[in-house]
């Protein structure tokens, strides 16, 4: 084999209280796209931040073309040939594409040279078939075009070694086929590519290797080729995972909820909800399909009572929920996993025994008789933590020093602890990694076999074809489609998404 | 290291003491240092100053009474702000608040027949007062829960109105008839609040502020609404999505930070002053945000820092007597307080990271070189 362009050998980077990476040993090939694989934590950014200049190894060291380098800051590792693609993008809003590609790159410090850069900026885009405007002020573009202004940002810098955090996180599923179509052509026009994710299947489809870093240590690294998901997830976490749920038989209780011609005015037309149709029985986990920013919040928001509907009405159980307050809706028994964790969910700032009963804190045996019992939350958080698996396990620490995925069990803890009839989960596993992932999912097939009705919204359609025993695609507000998961192909839920209906 | 388990323990319980009383400490030390430079440019010792402040604040039964006279209304004020910041808000109106407070107390007192036992007109007319207070601070209430308005700016706004309203009630409403000064008539006896400590003006309106502190942390973690209030104040959004009413609970804060001003301002006119008069209530309303902040707005820690400001507003008196040092450095001395408190977020991390850069550092370079 060649010199590999980079290679790390043994690199270890500690935190305080912290060891984020271990002895890890990694290299990349001319023209390779290899990818990082590992759970939230699992020491994926850190590495590459070693890589990329932003943090300072304890030991190891870095080899570009096998020759041992030291990065002080990013801009070594800039002028080594190295971009990165940052999961949060550093763009400025105000500024037009062309302006972000050059900026802090001018050599005069008067002068920008806006008007040489033009040529070499549009010559990119061409070359990338990036149909961008480079005039056009970042704030009025899409995420998935941003992604590409920060692609260019970094071709612009003449890298040869590219790291993606996690690009496809932001992305809708178009967008996500245009990024591999890019990558590819990255790698035919001999530049190194470096993706880091946490889901199987994108690394499976596009990487040539994969190295797995499991709690900061390197565990295997294997060739893309005849891999199977199974191994992967083994490997990123140590232990059995299920990635197919199983869907039980038809097998229908009764009407938990059902949505007779909703219509609500949302801040978009595209938001707004437009006569929307829908039964959940019991036993049956439910799904929401399509691109954020269709109208899923709006449906969430009237189904729990937070917004009200224009027409239309809400039965639970064959009772009117229309003009019910949220609280009573809880208290009959809707559970509701919220949208936005951190904004919506939990109080960041409470403990967690706090959090665990945001919803319960005025019912006995915590108020009674008008008195709040902090001693009954002590001890009810003490049993759900330890059923819940929330780590650590320990009930006074703030919640938001909890990871996300433990934050994520601490709100299943408190609405499945409730004996819900129906449940509404949104968006469950944004942000978790593999293992959280399959706890959420495993509670609300759980639920189901119960015999709850469940309604699960996602913008990840590999989720809900897991989970889910039937779906609907929703598009500016209106259902495209019900299907059961394996009844039409992936393109066609694709077009269901994009909103063309199948008849027509 | 030959103990290393030890000095471990000893240093993890440091850190803990550290990340919960760094912040105030670190605080009070930076005030104390820059009003020492402050006093030393005056060209007295501030050993000397801040050692006749004590004097002044303790010295004698009588001083160590008017310390615990001029706590009063500072306890009683950074419990209702208590409230109102642990929900989230923010109000600089109790100003306001105790003034209409002691008006309202003022028109009850006046005009209860002097037939009314004390034990019954005493309370009466201090829930008139609270009352009072109550309602002028819920009109920015209101505003902020229905129109999203800063409360901020109006309970600010609602400070000038309260100023004007005490005049025109001085000198034309309840002015008393037989008098020349924009005064009320003296307030009957049966509604004057007795003293406790005989050769001090020290008055049982303390024990009922500090009955009063157990009342709010009773309120706060014990009670449903406190949790709701609390809930609305560190995360709206999740409030709203368990249904927790926020426009109430908003009104019901502002409504209870009034009630505790209000009670200030009656405090002050049924046990100090025995009338209404202009100016009586003396800045406590602002020195009250000092109390509640430094206090980290917890019954507790108001307790505490009301009582530290009341021995420093009423020894100062003495360090200028005795030594020229003017009393407005004690205003400058609040200011830093306020200021400083809010940095103090900024003092802590800062602290933790001295606190941590001892061990870790040493590992680090071993592990580099080796």
């Amino acid at each position: 084999m060649s010199i590999p362009v980079l290679e790390l050998k043994g690199i270890t980077k500690r935190f305080p209280n912290v060891l984020a990476n271990s002895n890890v040993d990694f290299e990349l090939q001319k023209g390779e796209i290899h990818a990082l694989l590992g759970e939230n934590g699992a020491g994926k950014s850190t590495l590459m931040n070693v890589v990329y200049g932003l943090y300072e190894p304890e030991e190891g060291s870095i080899l570009i073309d096998g020759k041992t380098v030291r990065f002080k800051d990013p801009n070594d590792a800039i002028r080594n040939g190295i971009g990165m693609v940052h999961q949060h993008f550093m763009l400025a809003p105000r500024l037009t594409v062309l302006e972000n590609v050059v900026l802090g790159m001018s050599k005069s410090r008067l002068r920008i040279g806006l008007h040489e850069a033009k040529a070499g900026v549009q010559a990119l885009c061409d070359q990338y078939h990036f149909n961008i405007d480079i005039n056009a002020k970042i704030r009025d573009l899409s995420v998935g075009v941003q992604q590409k202004v920060e692609i260019i940002k970094v071709l612009y810098r003449d890298a040869n070694i590219l790291i993606f955090d996690e690009p496809t996180a932001v992305l809708t599923p178009t967008e996500v086929e245009e990024l591999i179509q890019t990558l590819l052509l990255f790698k035919q026009s001999g530049k190194s590519v470096i993706f880091i994710s946490h889901k199987l299947w994108e690394v499976e489809r596009i990487a040539d290797r994969i190295t797995v870093l499991r709690n900061g240590k390197k565990v295997a690294t294997v060739e893309a080729q005849g891999v199977t998901k199974e191994t992967l997830a083994n490997l990123m976490v140590g232990r059995e995972i299920h990635t197919d749920y199983g869907t039980l038989p038809e097998q229908h209780g009764p009407v938990m909820l059902s949505l007779k011609d909703i219509c609500t005015t949302g801040k978009t037309r595209a938001t707004s909800l437009k006569r929307i149709n829908l039964e959940v029985h019991g036993g049956e986990i439910v799904g929401i399909a399509g691109v954020d920013g269709n109208g899923q919040s709006e449906l969430g928001d009237v189904l729990i009572g937070v917004k009200g509907a224009d027409s239309g009405t809400i039965l639970y159980k064959g009772e009117d929920l229309t003009g019910v307050k949220t609280q009573l809706r809880l208290q009959k028994g809707i559970a509701h996993i919220p949208e936005d964790r951190i904004q919506n969910a939990i109080v960041p700032d409470f403990s967690i025994e706090e959090n665990l009963i945001l919803d319960s804190y005025a019912q006995p045996p915590f108020t009674r008789k008008g008195i709040f019992y902090p001693k009954e939350v002590h001890q009810y958080a003490q049993k759900l933590i330890e059923d819940f698996d929330i780590r650590p396990p320990l009930t006074h620490p703030l919640i938001k020093t909890l990871s996300g995925g433990n934050q994520q069990k601490a709100v299943v803890a408190r609405e499945f602890s409730r004996e819900p009839d129906f449940i509404l989960a949104m968006q469950p596993v944004r942000g978790l990694d593999i293992g959280a992932t399959d706890f959420v999912h495993q509670n609300l097939i759980d639920a189901r076999n119960k015999g709850k009705g469940i309604l699960v919204v996602s913008a990840d359609l590999d989720e809900l074809l897991s989970i889910c025993d039937r779906i609907y695609v929703l598009f500016e507000g209106q259902f495209m489609g019900c299907f059961r998961p394996g009844e039409i192909t992936y393109t066609q839920i694709g077009l269901l998404m994009g909103g063309q209906s199948l008849e027509g | 290291m030959n103990h290393a388990s030890k000095p471990n323990a000893a240093l993890r319980s440091l850190r803990k003491a550290g990340s919960a009383f760094s912040g105030t400490g670190i605080t009070l030390l930076l005030v104390l240092l820059i009003s020492s430079v402050l006093i030393a440019c005056t060209g007295t010792s501030p050993w000397s100053a801040f050692g006749e402040i004590l004097v002044g604040a303790f010295g004698s039964k009588r001083m160590f009474g008017e310390t615990l006279v001029m706590m009063c209304p500072l306890l009683l004020t950074g419990l209702g702000l208590t409230i109102t910041f642990r929900s989230g808000l923010s109000s600089v109106g109790a100003e306001g608040q105790i003034i209409v407070g002691g008006v309202t107390c003022s028109v009850a007192a006046l005009s209860l027949p002097s037939t009314v036992p004390l034990f019954l007109a005493i309370p009466l007319c201090l829930l008139a007062g609270g009352l009072g207070g109550a309602i002028w601070a819920a009109i920015p209430g209101l505003l902020k829960a229905k129109m999203n308005t800063s409360e901020l700016v109006n309970t600010v706004m609602m400070n000038y109105i309260a100023t004007y309203f005490l005049s025109w009630m001085l000198t034309d409403v309840i002015k008393d008839p037989n008098g020349f000064y924009p005064q009320s008539a003296q307030v009957p006896l049966n509604t004057q609040i007795p003293t406790m400590m005989s050769g001090s003006r020290a008055h049982w309106g303390i024990v009922m502020a500090l009955l009063l502190s157990i009342l709010v942390y009773w309120l706060l973690w014990r009670t449903p609404t406190g949790y709701q209030l609390r809930v609305v104040g560190y995360n709206r959004n999740a409030a709203r999505y368990v249904g927790i009413p926020i426009q109430r609970n908003i009104v019901l804060a502002m409504a209870l930070h009034g009630f505790f001003s209000g009670l200030a301002g009656a405090v002050e006119i049924l046990a100090v002053q025995y009338r209404c008069i202009t100016g009586f209530s003396n800045n406590v309303g602002f020195d009250g945000i000092a109390v509640s902040l430094l206090g980290k707005n917890h019954p507790a820690g108001v307790i505490v820092s009301a009582f530290a400001l009341a021995a420093l507003r009423s020894g100062s008196g003495n360090m200028q007597r005795t030594l020229q040092v003017p009393t407005s450095l004690v205003s400058v001395i609040q200011g830093l307080i306020i200021c400083l408190v809010l940095m103090d977020h900024y003092f802590k991390d800062k602290f933790l990271l001295l606190l941590q850069r001892g061990r870790p550092k040493k590992n680090h370079r071993k592990g580099a070189e080796s």
